[in-house]
């Protein structure tokens, strides 16, 4: 188990009302599984990706990294969780415009002090490379399709070796051949032994699914696997 | 630390709309300067440079007519006693002791040929850098200035190029012509003097057109001009009553000393002229409003700036979160990217300056009068105070900006 939520539940207020959106949600996440987490829009599944990604602190109860219980942890430690346990994928990509993007898959080493300068030039190289991207290393995002694009996020992602992936809508700006190939290699990435967490609204990502999760109701309940 | 001063510094420079913001501060930047060099090139003028010339440090000595008479004293009495005090180097009787006289030899196309003559001695001439000073066998001799132009109005000098000037090569050793008239015009006198020095100019200070001779000179153009005056109802002449004398102190600094010695002497005094201090003390005044209310607005402007370059930045600031920056590694990324683009506008300032330095210069080259020889005090304070200025604006955005990225939505 490398990720767990226990007993958590989230709120926020709206001048004097209480707006419940994830109540007492308990779950444990493996490594080496890809997660499929969906439900209608304003369900939560935002939130809890926030939560589970150490961004959004829960109202009550915990999460657990690695058996760690986060809420106990300063800002500077679930920074550091956050930069060498956990990788991000958004539907915008979200890469930075002034970077290329070796400089964009590089930006989570710059703070990791377990790289040199060498190691993390070759592991740029090694990530692009092995996304596909081998001969687009000197090129700004705006020289880069959508699919391209999404592909140096997940390389970015990978930047520091996490152990899980939270992918919020990866395939929410592409074609249907790059959410394919998108989901593909998230796939493979949790046959490698990674955690891999997707909210999506797309119907397809439940082929590549090994749990289903739908958010109903203020909780998380289990579906059936899509059995191919 | 390297890689986040890389990630503040470096990426800036690849923004347009930040290259735009430190060329545009650099631009109200370079203009305080120019402001404020302005400002201190004239106050320097007015306490410093304005003081080195022959006029500041003339006093006017006066004991009327009658009291001369009742206290049975004689003008070489005065003479005497003038001559007796201390940091005193030069006595003339006033009327004799400065004059304009015309010389056809001296003018051409762009001179007047007039020249400002001076009652001087050796003791108190500007350094000689050719020639001789005043010799005693010959009273009839000159010290021109080396850059020697033969003008009247100074402002004919703006214009003027330095080979526009009366040629100083064969001027030496040359006996040059004066002619003037008595006072009613009826008379036309010849005076000739020999040119036997030349000085050294005064750097900041207009002597273009000031050439020295020995006092005897100019007491006889005194009495040829008043030679046909009416004389008063006892047949005195007027030049009797002309009992003032000039005299030169060594210092500006000693001038209140001599002025205190000579009042308790029972003299009056009174400068030979004085500068409008009020005057420029006004423009100062007012200058140092502008340079505040300038200071304000960049201080705005700069604010206007970083909010907006925050607006910019801010997803990616976001960015740096998800990616597991801690807020000390945010804050400071966007500290040191605020500061560097203060560095660089100021830097943009300086190296912008150095465009109108390199013109005004060059243009002193050709035409070196043009500012009255004023020194040019560059200031390059407001780029300092503008940088102190755009610090304290970040700390104060700093403050908001950052707060906001860490804002979390529980309660």
């Amino acid at each position: 188990m490398v990720l767990e939520v226990r007993n958590m539940s989230k709120q926020y207020r709206k001048k004097n009302t209480k707006v419940e959106v994830l109540k007492n949600v308990s779950y444990k996440f493996e490594k080496g599984k890809f997660y499929w987490i969906n439900g209608k829009s304003g369900a939560g599944k935002s939130t809890l990706i926030q939560i589970l990604g150490l961004l959004l602190s829960p109202s009550e109860g915990k999460i657990l990294i690695e058996d760690i219980d986060v809420g106990m942890l300063s800002d500077n430690e679930r920074a550091k969780i956050r930069n060498q346990k956990i990788g991000f994928v958004f539907q915008s990509f979200y890469l930075n415009p002034l970077m290329k993007a070796y400089e964009n898959v590089m930006l989570p080493m710059y703070i990791n002090q377990n790289y040199s300068k060498e190691e993390r030039k070759a592991e740029t190289l090694r990530l692009l490379e092995m996304v596909g991207l081998k001969d687009r290393t000197k090129h700004f995002p705006k020289e880069l399709s959508g699919g391209e694009q999404q592909r140096v996020a997940i390389a970015r992602a990978l930047a520091n070796h996490p152990e899980i992936i939270l992918a919020d809508e990866p395939t929410g700006s592409l074609d249907p051949e790059n959410e394919k190939k998108v989901l593909t290699f998230l796939k493979q990435l949790a046959k490698e032994g990674k955690c891999v967490i997707v909210v999506s609204h797309n119907p397809i990502t439940k082929e590549y699914a090994d749990k289903i999760l739908l958010i109903e109701e203020h909780n998380i309940r289990e579906e059936k696997s899509y059995e191919k | 630390m390297k890689n986040k001063l890389f990630l503040a510094t470096f990426y800036q420079l690849r923004r347009k709309s930040n290259l735009f913001n430190i060329f545009f501060i650099g631009i109200f930047t370079f203009l305080t300067v120019l402001f404020g060099s302005y400002n201190s090139s004239a106050i320097h003028y007015m306490k410093y440079d304005i003081y080195d010339s022959v006029k500041q440090k003339t006093l006017i000595v006066s004991k009327s007519q009658e009291e001369l008479e009742m206290e049975e004293i004689t003008l070489d009495d005065v003479r005497e006693d003038l001559n007796k005090l201390e940091y005193v180097t030069n006595v003339a009787r006033f009327a004799s002791f400065r004059n304009y006289l015309y010389s056809p030899s001296l003018e051409n196309s762009k001179q007047s040929g007039y020249v400002e003559l001076y009652a001087s001695n050796n003791s108190v001439l500007p350094e000689i850098v050719e020639g001789t000073n005043f010799i005693e066998e010959n009273k009839y001799t000159m010290i021109c200035p080396q850059n020697f132009f033969a003008i009247d109005n100074l402002e004919d000098l703006w214009y003027m190029k330095k080979k526009d000037g009366i040629s100083t090569n064969n001027l030496l050793g040359q006996i040059i012509p004066f002619e003037y008239k008595s006072n009613s015009g009826m008379r036309t006198y010849t005076i000739e003097l020999q040119v036997v020095g030349l000085y050294k100019n005064n750097k900041y200070h207009v002597d273009e057109n000031v050439c020295y001779v020995d006092e005897s000179v100019l007491e006889e153009v005194l009495y040829n001009q008043y030679s046909d005056d009416n004389d008063d109802e006892n047949g005195v002449s007027n030049l009797v009553y002309q009992t003032d004398f000039a005299i030169q102190v060594d210092e500006l600094k000693n001038r209140e000393l001599v002025e205190k010695e000579l009042i308790d002497k029972g003299y009056s005094t009174s400068p030979m002229s004085t500068v409008a201090t009020a005057y420029f003390d006004d423009i100062t005044k007012k200058m140092n409003s502008m340079t505040f209310g300038i200071l304000s607005i960049i201080f705005l402007f700069v604010l206007i700036v970083l909010q907006k370059k925050y607006k910019e930045e801010k997803s990616q600031y976001q960015l740096m979160v998800y990616l597991g920056y801690s807020k000390k590694n945010i804050r400071f990324i966007y500290n040191i990217s605020n500061i560097f683009n203060i560095i660089l506008s100021c830097l943009c300032a300086l190296l912008i300056s150095f465009i109108p330095i390199f013109i005004f210069y060059k243009i002193l080259s050709i035409y070196p009068f043009l500012f009255h020889k004023w020194r040019l005090i560059v200031n390059y304070m407001p780029i300092l105070m503008i940088f102190l200025v755009s610090l304290v604006a970040n700390f104060i955005t700093s403050i908001f900006h950052t707060i906001y990225l860490f804002e979390d939505e529980n309660e």
